[in-house]
């Protein structure tokens, strides 16, 4: 109301703008402050006198030292050393690239560790196998962690975690690129300490030396989306790997696609009583169908599914070959995204239709190309 | 869930995601408690204009203060809100962003004043997902801007002698050097 009084008082509509604007608690300021890379937060210093020391309490650290890492090895340190130790570094969005970046990074995750980091997000590129990595150890030290991404370039080796993530805290974590080390001669299993964890994403993992079985073992896990993008592997397209699902509150799966996750086996020892939703996109390159109906089998206590696809190879050979259908129970509804619509016809999305559907009594299935709106179609309409 | 490259923006993305799951779940709460969710109900709002307009309950659910009014009064469809601090334009403004879902493609749209009076409104409102959105929005707008434009932008007075900038430039150097102005 002070502010409604002052507003009357004010000569111009314009003046009466900037009060407003000037008149903004430090916390808004700062909340703005917090979306902004470190530098600029840093430059913001030279504003006014009001803006003096206002970035020493900016909660965040977000820079990308991609063409200038010359500077933010200068830089990062300077930040640290003058920001207002007292105040938190919550959100940190490191990307840094180059020979120098496992220092500049390890720095900065040092410094995080003290200051109650939360989310943690680091993006790098890491070339050099010979050098151990020394800011991986440190992340297991950020005892407040809730969320943190972790990416290494495609094109370059993954970045090695240990066998186990002790990140009691971590709800969400995201990787990209990544490989475990093995716990024994044939199976990984990095997720069973998380005990709060609640969201995995996995992007282009890999596995380590002989490993040939990655164990998903969390009792807390709600949601899961794994996926293999175009990356460095060692291993030949026979190879067999097999993803292990011990997550018996999983309530949603997203599951993409590359040409070596073709090959892979899912399979789950809990039934996986919560699941709610499933999607499987197959976007990328041809997929056999059965490859697909076999993770279904697994993942058939869904109630929702969408299932995208540019190509599924074998759909015509459905009928001749005894193909197990999975057994939907609890279905309520089934979407299909036809990525490539002019490859799929209208007989094959018959089939696939006919084939998921046999064990289930929905009745609507609604099917859609990309970027268009789904049109529902009755079940009897497109099984006549 | 997109994975953008910007970082701010995934950070936006991420929270605005966490807050609408974490609301999911108060609403869920609220809805035994209070008899007044209804779908397609509508508040009666008075801006600062005096334009008295009629906002989805949806929106109003965003709105925290008004949610505390809500949560005090036996409330029934004559019951009006005076939102002092807020037009009927950017009022406006902010029924489009939620219903785009706050789209950033939105705030492209939107001129400096209107994200600033978007800011106030929505620390007034008390709204966070729209506090977030517009915080990312403005960040994007000044990101990478020289000194001069930020001031402009804010309508900050520089209030420091030359001498003392100047100062402040060197002692902070590594900030500063090495860097494009644009």
């Amino acid at each position: 109301m002070a502010r409604r009084k002052f507003r009357k008082t004010s000569r111009s509509g314009r003046e009466d703008e900037k009060d407003r604007i000037s008149n903004l608690p430090e916390a808004v300021l700062l909340h703005v402050m917090n979306f902004m890379n470190a530098r600029d937060v840093v430059r913001t210093c030279v504003l006014s006198k009001r803006w003096k020391n206002l970035w020493k309490q900016v909660t965040t650290l977000s820079f990308s030292s991609s063409g200038k890492i010359l500077f933010y090895n200068k830089f990062v340190p300077q930040f640290l050393s003058n920001r207002d130790a007292s105040t938190s570094l919550i959100d940190l969005d490191i990307r840094a690239y180059g020979f120098k970046a496992p220092k500049l990074i390890t720095g900065i995750v040092k410094y995080a560790a003290r200051h109650n980091a939360k989310h943690l997000k680091i993006t790098t590129e890491y070339n050099f196998r010979a050098i151990p990595n020394p800011f991986i150890p440190l992340i297991f030290s950020c005892h407040s962690l809730t969320s943190l991404v972790l990416t290494t370039c495609t094109g370059v080796l993954p970045l090695e975690l240990p066998k186990s993530l002790l990140l009691p805290t971590l709800k969400t974590l995201h990787l990209t690129n990544v490989r475990f080390a093995a716990i024994d001669d044939h199976c990984v299993q990095p997720f069973s300490a998380c005990s709060v964890l609640n969201t995995l994403g996995m992007e282009g993992y890999s596995f380590c030396n002989n490993a040939d079985t990655l164990c998903i073992t969390n009792s807390n896990l709600s949601i899961l989306k794994i996926s293999n993008s175009v990356v460095y592997n060692p291993y030949p397209r026979t190879f067999k790997h097999k993803i292990i699902l011990s997550t018996p509150n999983l309530a949603s799966i997203t599951i993409g696609d590359n040409i070596i996750f073709s090959d892979h086996q899912l399979t789950s020892t809990s039934g996986l009583p919560f699941l709610e939703e499933v999607n499987v996109k197959i976007l990328s390159s041809p997929m056999d169908y059965s490859v697909v109906a076999g993770w279904l089998q697994v993942l058939s206590h869904a109630k929702r599914l969408t299932l995208s696809f540019r190509i599924l190879n074998d759909v015509p050979n459905l009928v001749s070959m005894e193909i197990q259908s999975p057994c939907f129970v609890r279905l309520e509804s089934l979407k299909m995204v036809l990525v490539n619509q002019h490859k799929v016809s209208e007989e094959e999305v018959n089939i696939i239709v006919r084939h998921l559907l046999q064990n289930s009594t929905i009745t609507t299935v609604s099917v859609c190309h990309e970027f268009q709106k789904a049109r529902s179609l009755s079940r009897a309409a497109l099984l006549k | 869930m997109a994975e953008r490259g910007e970082s701010s923006e995934a950070v936006m993305l991420k929270k605005t995601e966490e807050e609408k799951l974490r609301k999911g779940k108060m609403i869920v709460g609220d809805e035994s408690k209070a008899g007044y969710e209804e779908e397609g109900k509508k508040v009666k709002l008075v801006t600062s204009d005096g334009v008295t307009m009629e906002v989805e309950i949806s929106i109003v659910k965003e709105m925290e203060i008004i949610q505390t009014f809500i949560g005090a009064t036996d409330t029934d469809d004559s019951f009006i809100f005076p939102i002092s601090n807020v037009s009927s334009h950017i009022l406006n403004q902010i029924i489009e962003l939620v219903k785009g879902e706050y789209d950033q493609e939105l705030a492209k749209k939107l001129s400096h004043d209107e994200l600033k009076e978007i800011l106030v409104a929505a620390n007034y409102l008390n709204m966070k997902t729209l506090f977030h959105f517009i915080a990312t929005a403005i960040a994007n707008v000044i990101q990478n801007k020289s000194v001069e434009f930020v001031r402009d932008f804010f309508g900050i007075v520089n209030d420091f002698t030359e001498e003392e900038e100047a100062e402040l430039r060197k002692t902070n150097a590594w900030a500063f050097e090495g860097v494009d102005e644009d």
